[in-house]
């Protein structure tokens, strides 16, 4: 069998493992990145399908926040152009979110209970300035206790759904909280004009210009141990097994799918239980739409009170080269019932069908269905909800995770995901030194 | 033949744009049509690898 020898192998090129591989080379360290598939990025990639440059995930990432950092501190293209302003779809009207004031503002077109807007103004306030509600119950279960209305509890379920990827029931009600606290000051994001793929290639770039790689058509098959220390990895590539010999394995493939690479009986049976107990990929459908003029006039809407629909996004408004001259891409992404498998996903996109109905006026004669895609399971939305995180570190020693299951709290999807790079790269610079 | 491993397929539809005959459907799950070539470009751009060929058929 083939051998090669490197400081670093990054398994996965999604946006954990591309941020934790461009800021290891850039750091002077020997690193080679694996991607199963022919394209990098992963749930941050784009597919040309008809003309328009559809997302496999990442539709708007963040900007100004911990992603971008790491784009600044390797000196990586970050070319995304702002959203603007949310705005969200309140009982069939739109309202722009006030930059001062918007929970009140929301709650108060949603509802005419004053009362119960108080009731559940005055509950966030203490829970923003004293403390956040216990881990133990859900949001919904929460706001519950505050108020029954439920045009001011489809506010919520709009906003945590279409933010961090879960339901209301299914978010605790700490997690929600510390995630509010975490994004503000952070609460703009943007669309790449060249599609989410581009800021991988970007970061792509930085590893090969410091005589990094990335492998593509590169499935790693084991990840290889000596006692409880890892020492690289088993890679097919081109039909040719090799032996990536390396101190050090960053596996961005998820907690699960990470401890398959590993074989599970070499790792302590504590770890597997948390593994096991912890661990919740979040399901999400998202609905690709191409039109023959803009179907919003809004950028992106949240949108409140639908059947299953959380939001809308027309990134060609920013972006027109992600669609053919003249066309509109939009994305529609919903949260169904429940998270937990299984998935009944012919009635989920039945009633988000319903749904693009009644809320895209001119839908059925100016747009038409790209892809319907339904994220769950081995490939999902998240590796695990927010709040339902493994640790970085693996019991092998430097086998480390990055990716989406293994967030800090408060912190979702791509921003999550740089997080944890930033994180694993401190760690290892505490404690190896690239060899060369 | 192409066949789809329904266990497998998450119904991503990402499999849906690499086909130059526009053969595959996704809605829950990839479905096959009979215009399939059996390019199989389809097959490396799988996430979880639920496509396969079938050489039996």
């Amino acid at each position: 069998m083939d051998e090669q020898t490197y400081d670093i192998v990054v398994i996965g090129s999604g946006v954990g493992g591309m941020c934790a591989g461009a800021l290891l080379a850039g750091e002077g360290y020997r690193v080679l990145v694996t991607e199963r598939l022919p394209r990098i990025g992963g749930r941050c990639s784009t597919v040309d399908y008809r003309g328009y440059k559809c997302t496999t995930g990442v539709i708007g990432p963040e900007m100004g926040g911990i992603l971008q950092e790491v784009f600044d501190r390797v000196s990586a293209a970050f070319d995304v152009r702002p959203a603007g302003p949310p705005h969200y779809l309140i009982h069939g009207e739109v309202f722009a979110m006030p930059v001062k004031g918007g929970l009140h503002t929301l709650l108060s077109k949603a509802s005419g209970n004053r009362e119960e807007v108080k009731n559940v103004m005055g509950a966030f306030s203490k829970a923003l300035k004293w403390k956040e509600p216990s881990q133990n119950i859900s949001l919904r279960d929460w706001l519950l206790q505050f108020t029954q209305d439920d045009a001011i509890l489809g506010i919520f379920q709009a906003m945590v759904s279409a933010a961090t990827l879960v339901n209301a029931h299914e978010m605790s009600a700490r997690d929600f909280f510390i995630f509010l606290k975490k994004m503000k000051g952070v609460s703009t994001f943007g669309f790449c004009p060249g599609g989410s793929i581009a800021l991988m290639e970007s970061l792509a770039r930085v590893i090969k210009e410091n005589q990094g790689e990335i492998w593509t058509r590169a499935s790693a098959l084991h990840i290889l141990l000596e006692e409880d220390t890892v020492q690289g990895a088993i890679v097919k590539r081109e039909e040719a097994e090799i032996r990536v010999r390396a101190p050090v394995v960053i596996s961005n493939c998820g907690p699960l799918q990470t401890a398959q690479l590993v074989g599970r009986q070499h790792l302590d049976q504590g770890y597997l239980t948390e593994l096991d107990k912890t661990v919740r990929p979040a399901t999400v459908i998202a609905i690709h739409l191409a039109a023959d003029r803009p179907l919003l006039k809004e950028n992106y809407l949240i949108v409140t009170g639908a059947r299953r629909i959380n939001a809308i996004f027309q990134p060609t408004s920013v972006c027109p080269d992600l669609a053919p001259v003249g066309r509109h891409y939009l994305l529609a992404g919903a949260a169904p019932e429940s998270s937990l498998p299984p998935l009944n996903a012919k009635k989920e996109i039945d009633l988000c069908m319903e749904d693009l109905r009644d809320l895209l006026p001119g839908f059925d004669d100016h747009a038409e269905i790209l892809l319907t895609g339904t994220f769950h399971g081995a490939w999902p939305a998240m590796h695990s909800w927010p709040g339902r995180d493994m640790p970085v570190k693996t019991p092998i020693v430097n086998l480390y995770h990055v990716g989406d299951g293994v967030k800090s709290p408060g912190m979702v999807a791509a921003p999550a995901a740089a997080e944890t790079a930033l994180r694993v790269v401190k760690d290892i610079e505490e404690h190896h030194l690239p060899a060369r | 033949m192409i066949v789809v491993n329904k266990d497998l397929c998450v119904g991503c539809a990402l499999c849906v744009p690499m086909c130059p005959e526009e053969a595959i459907s996704c809605l829950g799950v990839a479905s096959i049509g009979e215009n399939c070539i059996e390019c199989l470009a389809c097959l490396e751009y799988c996430p979880v690898s639920a496509l396969g060929e079938n050489k039996e058929v």
